[in-house]
């Protein structure tokens, strides 16, 4: 009896097959672009402690953590880059800087279980640490688009480029100082790649409300509601609409309009500076061989996380409900936060389960990723000079490379043993009985075709790779 | 805070050599499971409770980290996995299911004794079959992984059938269950502690609860003992005909039968006979084996197994799956590489990074440029190659950190360089230096990295 509780926790896979195969090959590509760029491995647990993951990462990543109970107190890792700062405090002296380092694994994040978000799911990431040169700000265009043409992607996606002094140049520009409206601001801003600029402005304009709220310190009285609305509504037409209006004006304009624009819109010390920034960064993008259709600056990027200090970065996909298949930026305060010493960093990850999604929508996706290519049935298992026969065989096949897969199974039908390989999509099998072992051959049959052949028993190997480079 | 506490107990951050090392070993393991038709399965690191509790038994039930938020836990095994996801998946998965694990497990262990709580196990198994076959493809895989590591004769694949264990010591008069368990523990000591210490400090402390004196004990107990000791390390041939003329039950006969049967299917596989033996006092301490069992031993290192397994015909529908038998190892990865560092089996690793490219002047944009130009040539032809991307450093100082990184070769392209399209190709081991065109550059840069 199968009991009904017999499930993964919600929000966790189980990937097995061509998924299962399919990711390999897909963080294998990631892996050696991490590696062509000279950045080098590093494993960090899955827990880390208290004191490590708290106030790291907002409000919401209060929320989204998972504690352990005892025996270990702790928690799960919530994503690659705290680890890495925690990592630094603790070893930055054994290493020659910048550190260039890449991070492969899952993270867990209680998040509400949709299309596009798991609670376990993996990210990929890269970072140089102990640099503040916007050449490595650059490297991360750079590096996605790279990993995303050898995925074989060839547009259907373009690379944001914002920054974060820009953002706070820019409010300060419009005379917001509260912080707390600040954020609001830079969600509404945000949210704009997803929702309409009236969506994005009311929902502001809620945002204001239940600050007004918190400040009165009480529940409001009757008409109070109304009133606040009416005063934020007011003022955010004020202060937000006709700068959020012309910044969305420039949304997909080639990066030295968008960049020029901005300069002539805020006219202030800060913006300038945080502009040139950015346009130096753009000239070594371009320097790095990319072209201009695989990145955009997008003055309305913003991004979550709290400890992003300069330039950010997130790609997004024409692929409707996916959002962003990467995101990063720099960080450089967070390492010193950790306990370590003043350390600039900066870096980008890859949501590998988005990614994957986007290519199956893309149909960048192969049909099959079975990487076993031959079958050998198994007809008597107490007649030793067969087994001999086919394990030899087998043997001889994977010194060539070839996979084999032995039948292991209860069944002494050739069809059926047939048939477990046909349902696993291996192309070929190579069958030895004893009427093929007393001709010192074996029948090679395309599963596919359905046609066969004899050959000696020597000349398996050799022939057996022949069939499959034709496949 | 001092650093030590920034690490949660039980836990090490993996990097350098160390891990470039640890990767290439699992990199062997998953390729030798692949060449055998094993495929990937990747289950979540957590588990619902329900699928973690009563699972392990008490003592290790204690050892689960639990997320109690969420009423889920960490993976402790691959097993418990395997057979949640068989059941979940039953009728869409061709049978037999042959699957291989590889990651990290988590156990709240004395950290103490030098254990941690995170550690990685490599498991491959099949699933559908009660055919010998996937028996002796153990012996035959950790025999093909273990060589391919780089291991020549210093390892021995044990065997034993739980069967015959439990024929045996029936014969012997120890039908209580729990004294049968306590027989087959005190005999799976006897690699580690004298037949004499065994029997007095752990044989006769255990049976001190049951109504056996010390002598009768001794004459079910001993004669046996000795027996299988002394056969210890001889042919399977031999061990086999020494049991079979000391018992007389049809179960004994039956079970070195099927022994003998699986080492003849182990010989087809061309695993040569001084890499496993029939070992009839290995007993294994899980208890949810039914059949053959295995463990690899290497004597020198004197840590114990590096590899254990073996079938378990009912644990899929103990977990909840369905009626389906099983069988199949598991490797432990921290123990296989303490021991390789033991034995001073390691592969010539060399840096990944292969070429470092100096940047002369970030503020000249065409010097810039060319430092990219020429890493994207190499990136492309899969060369790991770093552009220096510190700040402003002379170029002396960027050289001495390709040196510090051990990469071994930098190129250096100045005003001169890029005037007349070519670059300066540092060798940083023999000290020599040329210039070369752009275009020959890959050609050259591969030529060296041959060498």
């Amino acid at each position: 009896m199968v009991q009904q509780t017999v499930r993964n926790f919600r929000g966790t896979t189980d990937y097995y097959g061509d998924d299962a195969r399919f990711r390999l090959s897909v963080i294998a590509t990631i892996q050696r672009v991490f590696e062509a760029y000279g950045f080098e491995p590093l494993i960090t647990p899955m827990i880390e402690t208290e004191e490590t993951l708290n106030g790291k990462y907002g409000d919401e990543g209060e929320m989204k953590r998972f504690r352990l109970a005892y025996p270990n107190e702790g928690g799960l890792r919530y994503d690659h880059t705290v680890p890495l700062a925690r990592f630094m405090a603790m070893n930055w002296n054994k290493f020659p800087l910048p550190y260039r380092r890449y991070a492969i694994g899952p993270v867990l994040r209680n998040e509400t279980v949709q299309a596009g978000r798991k609670r376990e799911f993996t990210q990929c990431d890269f970072d140089t640490v102990g640099s503040s040169s916007p050449i490595i700000d650059a490297e991360i265009v750079a590096m996605n688009y790279n990993v995303l043409r050898d995925l074989g992607f060839n547009g259907g996606y373009a690379v944001m480029i914002n920054d974060r002094r820009l953002l706070n140049a820019m409010v300060k520009r419009m005379n917001v100082t509260d912080e707390q409206e600040i954020l609001a601001i830079f969600r509404a801003w945000d949210k704009l790649e997803k929702v309409t600029p009236q969506q994005a402005f009311d929902g502001l304009v809620d945002e204001f409300v239940k600050m007004e709220q918190k400040r009165i310190g009480r529940e409001f009285e009757k008409g109070e509601e109304i009133v606040a609305a009416r005063v934020a509504t007011s003022r955010l037409n004020t202060i937000y609409a006709a700068p959020t209006e012309m910044l969305y004006s420039l949304k997909g304009l080639p990066a030295d309009s968008v960049l020029s624009q901005i300069v002539k819109s805020f006219p202030s010390f800060e913006v300038s500076e945080a502009v040139k920034n950015l346009s130096s960064i753009v000239s070594y993008i371009t320097a790095m061989g990319v072209p201009d259709d695989f990145y955009k600056v997008d003055p309305l990027l913003a991004r979550g996380l709290d400890y992003y200090t300069g330039p950010i970065f997130e790609t997004y996909v024409t692929v409707k409900g996916i959002g962003s298949i990467t995101g990063g930026g720099r960080f450089d305060q967070l390492i010193e936060k950790m306990g370590g010493p003043t350390l600039a960093a900066s870096g980008s990850s890859f949501g590998l389960e988005r990614v994957i999604g986007v290519m199956a929508e893309l149909g960048l996706r192969p049909d099959s990723s079975q990487t076993t290519q031959v079958f050998m049935p198994v007809f008597d298992l107490s007649n030793l000079t067969l087994m001999e026969a086919v394990f030899k065989t087998a043997h001889n096949l994977r010194l060539t490379g070839v996979n084999v897969e032995v039948y292991t199974g209860d069944t002494r039908q050739m069809r059926k043993q047939l048939d477990v390989a046909n349902r696993k999509g291996i192309p070929l099998a190579v069958i030895i009985g004893s009427d093929e072992l007393n001709k010192g051959e074996a029948t090679l049959k395309n599963m596919t075709s359905g046609s066969q052949e004899s050959v000696l028993l020597n000349q398996v190997p050799e022939k057996a790779t022949e069939i499959l480079q034709t496949l | 805070m001092t650093k030590a506490t920034l690490l949660a107990k039980g836990t090490t951050d993996l990097y350098g050599e160390a891990l470039q090392f640890r990767l290439w070993v699992l990199n062997v393991i998953r390729d030798t499971f692949e060449t055998f038709g094993f495929e990937p399965l990747e289950t979540p690191i957590i588990e619902r409770i329900e699928t973690l509790t009563g699972k392990y038994g008490e003592e290790a039930q204690n050892l689960i980290f639990w997320v109690p938020d969420y009423k889920v836990g960490m993976r402790y095994d691959h097993t418990v996995p395997l057979a949640r996801f068989v059941a979940s998946n039953q009728g869409t998965i061709p049978m037999p299911f042959r699957r291989y694990a590889v990651g990290p497990v988590f156990r709240g262990e004395n950290t103490q004794a030098g254990r941690n709580r995170q550690f990685t196990q490599c498991d491959f198994d099949t699933v559908g079959s009660s055919a010998a076959t996937i028996d002796a493809e153990i012996v035959a895989l950790n025999y093909k992984i273990l060589t391919s590591l780089g291991f020549t004769t210093q390892f021995s694949v044990n065997i034993n059938d739980r069967r015959l264990l439990n024929a045996m010591v029936t014969e012997m008069g120890f039908t209580n269950e729990d004294q049968a368990t306590i027989v087959m523990t005190a005999w799976d000591k006897l690699d580690k502690m004298t037949p004499d210490d065994v029997f007095a400090n752990y044989l006769v402390k255990q049976f001190s609860k049951f109504s056996v004196s010390e002598d009768q004990l001794k004459q079910s107990y001993v004669p046996v003992t000795k027996l299988l000791f002394d056969l210890k390390g001889q042919t399977p041939e031999k061990i086999i005909s020494g049991i079979n003329g000391y018992f007389k039950s049809k179960e004994v006969h039956e079970a070195t039968e099927k022994i003998l049967n699986l080492i003849n299917v182990i010989r087809a596989m061309n695993v040569p006979e001084n890499a496993f033996e029939f070992n009839p006092l290995l007993a294994r301490g899980l208890s949810y084996y039914t059949g053959p069992i295995f463990e690899t031993i290497v004597k020198e290192a004197g840590i114990g197994s590096i590899t254990g397994g073996g079938r378990y015909d009912n644990l899929i529908e103990n977990l909840g799956g369905p009626s389906i038998p099983a069988s199949g190892s598991s490797f432990g990865l921290e123990r296989i590489l303490s021991v390789m560092e033991k034995l001073n089996i390691r592969p010539a690793l060399t840096n990944t990074v292969k070429v470092f490219v100096t940047v002369f002047d970030t503020d000249n944009q065409e010097l810039v440029s060319t430092s990219f130009k020429v890493a994207t040539i190499l990136r492309d032809a899969h060369i790991s190659t770093e552009v220096y991307s510190g700040e402003g450093a002379k170029v002396g100082k960027q050289i001495a950190l390709a040196d510090k990184k051990s990469i071994p070769l930098v190129i250096v392209i100045g005003l001169d360089e890029l005037k007349t399209e070519v670059v300066k190709l540092k060798n940083l081991k023999t000290r020599e230096e040329t210039t070369v065109p752009v275009k020959d550059l890959l050609q050259v840069v591969q030529g060296l990295l041959l060498v």
